[in-house]
């Protein structure tokens, strides 16, 4: 016990140690041109988060841009498709493809979701979410352990919005804080999913947070989305609103994070519209507790 | 093992509407059928229906709104017959892999494209046409395309004109070579 106490104790003091990136952007295509064309000085982001699947079998100016893209800003590269929580493994051609990618980048950390996205033969297209059961946490702790024997780069994982509740004997809070210390894992926060969770499934937010292992949120995500039937709909298409920022605020009085990523999928517009949007993120970021080694 | 068997059911659920609203309909009968074990079947029975036929179909939305961006001349030609015949479409499953958005549009292009009449449509055909050799020249690093098209396609103009687009890629070549041909009689 004692052993493990200290590798735990390695781990949070080495996700402590990680670099501050600061704000930045999920790279889509529609905003290549200005931020490679645009003087760094100029830059509205810090570094960007770079989608996995559109560099895993690149084409030849998918490649161009990667160059080019790595050449200005860090790169965070984000998985979607690695599947996690199957219960029946990873897909080891996938995998083989995503560690050489990342090796390639060699970023600080990069991050995948607590999901699952395919089974049986069957691409399910998004994100599915996992029962909050044991069963889950030793699969999801099985196919992690198997990633890290791979990728030497810290992975840090994402909670997901889940339209379907598959319930289970552990709490959201209590699943995701197990996982993060049983994995060893880093946490991406998205705030959005966070409060689209909360809002369609009748639970305070602020609560869920108090259950997380707070040394272990190294990045945080957020966006916008729209009310469908009733019920918010994660889509990445519209500014923040006002309740995500203040979780960030929530978030960033009690400890600090290494990077703040703005997500935009939908109705993406130019740049400089999401200028106020990326500077609201900086000044909260500013106003965190300086970050510190934590023992 | 649960968890095995439940990823499987809930993937088979999700993406195959007609499976999804049997079950619905006849959740213990639906499961009987599956061949579903007990401690899955009591998870499935405990399901929202709502959330699970809403989750489902943000499933086929993404889907959609994937198709929306590869085929966008299409869409824009069909209009909101495109979403219609998507969704009719979208019965078959997602394609597997990294490109797997990419190669549902060609799919759904061949499904529109089959479904259309010789003597008419042919400006549709022609955008189907040409959108669908665009995806593939994104999906494949060798090969070789041509096409007749009737209508000026390059500029995308219904104007007719007719054209012979030749696209080439042979191994170890850094991008495809393209030719576009005006023919006589345009």
């Amino acid at each position: 016990m004692v052993a493990v106490a200290a590798a735990v104790a390695v781990t949070k003091a080495s996700l402590a140690a990680l670099p501050q990136l600061g704000v930045g952007l999920g790279f889509r295509p529609a905003f290549a041109a200005e931020l490679l064309q645009m003087p760094l000085e100029q830059s509205p982001v810090d570094f960007l988060e770079i989608t996995v699947e559109h560099y895993l079998d690149p084409t030849p100016a998918k490649r161009a841009e990667l160059e080019r893209l790595r050449e200005r800003f860090t790169l965070i590269p984000h998985g979607l498709n690695l599947s996690l929580g199957s219960a029946e493994g990873l897909d080891p051609a996938y995998l083989k493809k995503l560690a050489a990618l990342i090796e390639l980048i060699d970023p600080p950390w990069w991050s995948e979701h607590i999901c699952f996205t395919r089974a049986a033969g069957i691409e399910i297209g998004h994100l599915a979410p996992l029962p909050f059961t044991q069963e889950a946490l030793d699969v999801l702790c099985r196919n992690i352990a198997q990633v890290k024997g791979l990728i030497a780069q810290p992975l840090i994982l994402e909670n997901i919005t889940y339209m379907l509740n598959l319930g289970g004997e552990l709490s959201e809070g209590a699943f995701l804080a197990e996982l993060l210390e049983r994995s060893d894992c880093g946490l991406l926060l998205d705030l959005t999913n966070l409060h689209t969770n909360a809002l369609n499934h009748g639970y305070q937010a602020l609560e869920l947070l108090q259950e997380l292992p707070w040394q272990r949120i190294v990045q945080l995500h957020f966006a916008g989305g729209y009310f469908d039937q009733g019920r918010l709909i994660d889509s990445h298409s519209q500014p923040a609103p006002e309740e995500v920022w203040q979780l960030m605020a929530s978030v960033l009085e009690r400890t600090p994070v290494k990077g703040v990523i703005l997500e935009r999928d939908e109705q993406i517009p130019a740049l400089s519209e999401l200028r106020p949007e990326l500077e609201r993120a900086r000044q909260l970021c500013q106003q965190s507790p300086p970050s510190r080694i934590l023992g | 093992m649960a968890l095995l068997e439940l990823q499987q059911v809930l993937a088979r659920l999700y993406t195959d509407a007609a499976l999804l609203e049997g079950f619905l309909a006849e959740p213990q009968a639906s499961c009987e059928r599956l061949q579903v074990s007990e401690p899955v079947r009591n998870q499935l029975l405990v399901l929202s229906a709502s959330e699970l036929r809403f989750f489902a179909d943000s499933l086929r939305q993404k889907r959609y709104l994937m198709v929306c961006k590869l085929l966008p001349r299409s869409k824009a030609l069909l209009a909101e017959a495109f979403k219609a015949e998507f969704m009719s479409y979208a019965q078959a499953p997602l394609p597997q892999g990294s490109k797997k958005h990419q190669l549902d549009a060609v799919a759904f292009a061949n499904y529109l494209l089959a479904s259309l009449k010789s003597s008419e449509d042919s400006w549709l055909r022609d955008q189907l046409l040409f959108e669908k050799i665009c995806l593939q020249t994104q999906l494949q690093e060798r090969g070789c395309f041509c096409q007749i098209f009737r209508h000026a396609i390059w500029a995308n103009s219904s104007k007719p004109l007719t054209s012979l687009g030749f696209w080439l890629r042979l191994p170890g070549w850094a991008g495809w070579w393209h030719l576009r041909l005006p023919l006589p009689g345009s």
